[in-house]
């Protein structure tokens, strides 16, 4: 993946952010404070005005730097913080070998910055095991990341707002495991429209 | 849903806007930081913030006394730490800043993230997290609710008596151990945002332990007559305190006509002195709200005479 490349697909969140709005907010609306649709369109809205040139580095850098800045919530700072930590690692040109360590290092910021392990029902129980359903050829397909999402369903929250309600929390998707489903969807080396 | 709202996208900022107009001696900064048009001189600097849609709280107690500033997010959604960064920049006289956050995942990591970048560029700065509401068992992830003002008055006082960062920090810390809230509600609040409720109620119902952000209770109940309620709430409360003095805060949730909030004045001071407590400070208004929420929340904690009299200081904010 280059850097055209990146930046179109990153842009394309903006779109795939506002179809997802209402779906994101219902699930948050069961476990959570209801805006996380919200939140998250309102940050790919302004990396779309915002990030727009530059290498590979750069707009992962700029991109990280834009979310933390309008996102807000919990979800601001870790998806932020880990697209500025992605970008340290990344090559000029994303290969299926410097995906895998991008996906590394997603995982560990969001597992350190958070404080969280898997199974507990957040966005770190997609993103840690993206790596496990990163294919030969890079691809990370929507269906097989809806799967690791679909898990969420049936745990028991014990971190973010969700695990107020403990068990009540089960049976609900965690919204920010459905959020970084498209988030790691753009990241897919796939050549293919998606 | 009917709502005095322009633009949901704009909520905050021409909220933001009407509050400046109305309250000559505060100045907003990047956008979102309410600051004091007088900055202080000497003496810790307090900020606090969070999501908006709490109101007055946290903008409404920028004031002498209380608050240098405070960072509004967007509506139950934490502020990032650029701006939080602003704040810090903007009221740092040489003293130091302590940052007082409720205890949310969001509000603490974008309030840790902008001390480590202030720090980088040499301010001190320190935090206390307040976590009073008991509806979480867990005392670790308990939330930081109405008590939280409460936190901010006393911190405003220790800093205008000139103390160090240091002890403003224990102190405060130390009111924190005995500080305790529960709510309720009889009627969930619209989140402008999205337009829906936060959750759902039937008219026989009432939640229990219900946040300040729409989200639901921690137990759905039947509806009860307001001295039940104010027993059962009670109730929760003495599991955390035993103390025979205490001062207690009646906070509405934003949508409780006052009168309302007197009859549960009433019957909550009725509930406590049957139980033998002496109330030596009392509270009673719209200080920590979530929009308009129908329902109240009761904060105790034990009477100290210190705390009274940071309580009873005078203070400029209109809403204290």
């Amino acid at each position: 993946m280059d850097n055209t490349m990146l930046l179109q697909r990153l842009h394309k969140l903006q779109e795939v952010f506002t179809d997802k709005e209402a779906e994101l907010t219902a699930l948050d609306r069961e476990i959570g404070d209801g805006d996380h649709g919200v939140n998250m369109k309102r940050g790919f809205n302004a990396v779309k005005e915002k990030v727009t040139e530059g290498s590979i580095q750069d707009i992962l850098k700029q991109t990280g730097i834009t979310l933390m800045s309008s996102i807000g919530g919990a979800s601001g700072p870790l998806y932020g913080f880990s697209f500025v930590k992605m970008s340290e690692a990344a090559k000029g040109e994303i290969d299926v070998d410097n995906l895998k360590k991008l996906l590394d290092i997603f995982a560990e910021t969001v597992s350190a910055k958070g404080k969280v392990t898997g199974g507990e029902k957040t966005m770190y129980d997609v993103i840690s095991k993206a790596g496990e359903v990163l294919g030969e050829d890079g691809a990370l397909k929507l269906e097989d990341l809806q799967k690791l999402a679909d898990d969420t369903e049936d745990m028991t929250a014990t971190k973010g707002r969700a695990a107020y309600f403990k068990e009540k929390s089960r049976g609900t998707v965690d919204p920010g495991a459905q959020s970084a489903v498209y988030i790691l969807n753009a990241l897919s080396l796939e050549e293919e429209e998606r | 849903m009917k709502k005095l709202i322009n633009h949901r996208e704009h909520f905050v900022s021409d909220m933001l806007a009407g509050l400046k107009i109305n309250d000559p001696d505060i100045d907003i900064i990047a956008d979102t930081v309410v600051v004091r048009k007088q900055r202080k001189e000497s003496g810790v600097a307090l900020i606090s913030g969070g999501g908006s849609g709490h109101e007055p709280a946290h903008a409404g107690y920028v004031a002498g006394g209380m608050l240098d500033a405070a960072v509004c997010g967007e509506v139950f959604t934490s502020p990032t730490p650029d701006k939080v960064l602003e704040a810090i920049k903007h009221v740092d006289n040489g003293d130091g800043v302590l940052m007082i956050i409720k205890n949310y995942s969001g509000d603490v990591m974008n309030f840790e993230m902008a001390k480590e970048m202030a720090e980088a560029e040499g301010h001190k700065v320190d935090a206390v997290i307040v976590r009073d509401d008991i509806a979480i068992e867990d005392a670790e992830m308990r939330r930081g609710v109405a008590g939280t003002v409460l936190v901010h008055k006393y911190a405003g006082y220790l800093s205008d008596e000139g103390r160090s960062l240091a002890q403003v920090k224990e102190k405060t810390e130390s009111m924190m151990t005995t500080l305790h809230s529960i709510g309720m509600a009889v009627h969930p609040c619209m989140v402008p945002t999205t337009g829906d409720y936060g959750f759902s109620l039937e008219e026989e119902e009432m939640e229990i332990g219900i946040g300040i952000h729409g989200e639901k209770g921690i137990y759905r109940e039947k509806m009860e007559t307001v001295d039940k309620i104010a027993d059962r709430l009670l109730e929760e409360l003495y599991k955390y305190n035993d103390s025979s003095e205490l001062i207690v805060m009646i906070n509405g949730m934003g949508g409780t006509p006052l009168s309302e909030l007197y009859v549960v004045t009433k019957y909550v001071m009725a509930s406590l002195e049957n139980k033998g407590r002496k109330v030596t400070k009392l509270l009673v208004g719209d200080y920590m709200t979530a929009l308009d929420m129908q329902g109240f929340s009761i904060t105790i904690l034990d009477h100290d005479e210190q705390i009274v009299a940071a309580l009873e200081a005078p203070v400029e904010s209109t809403y204290f």
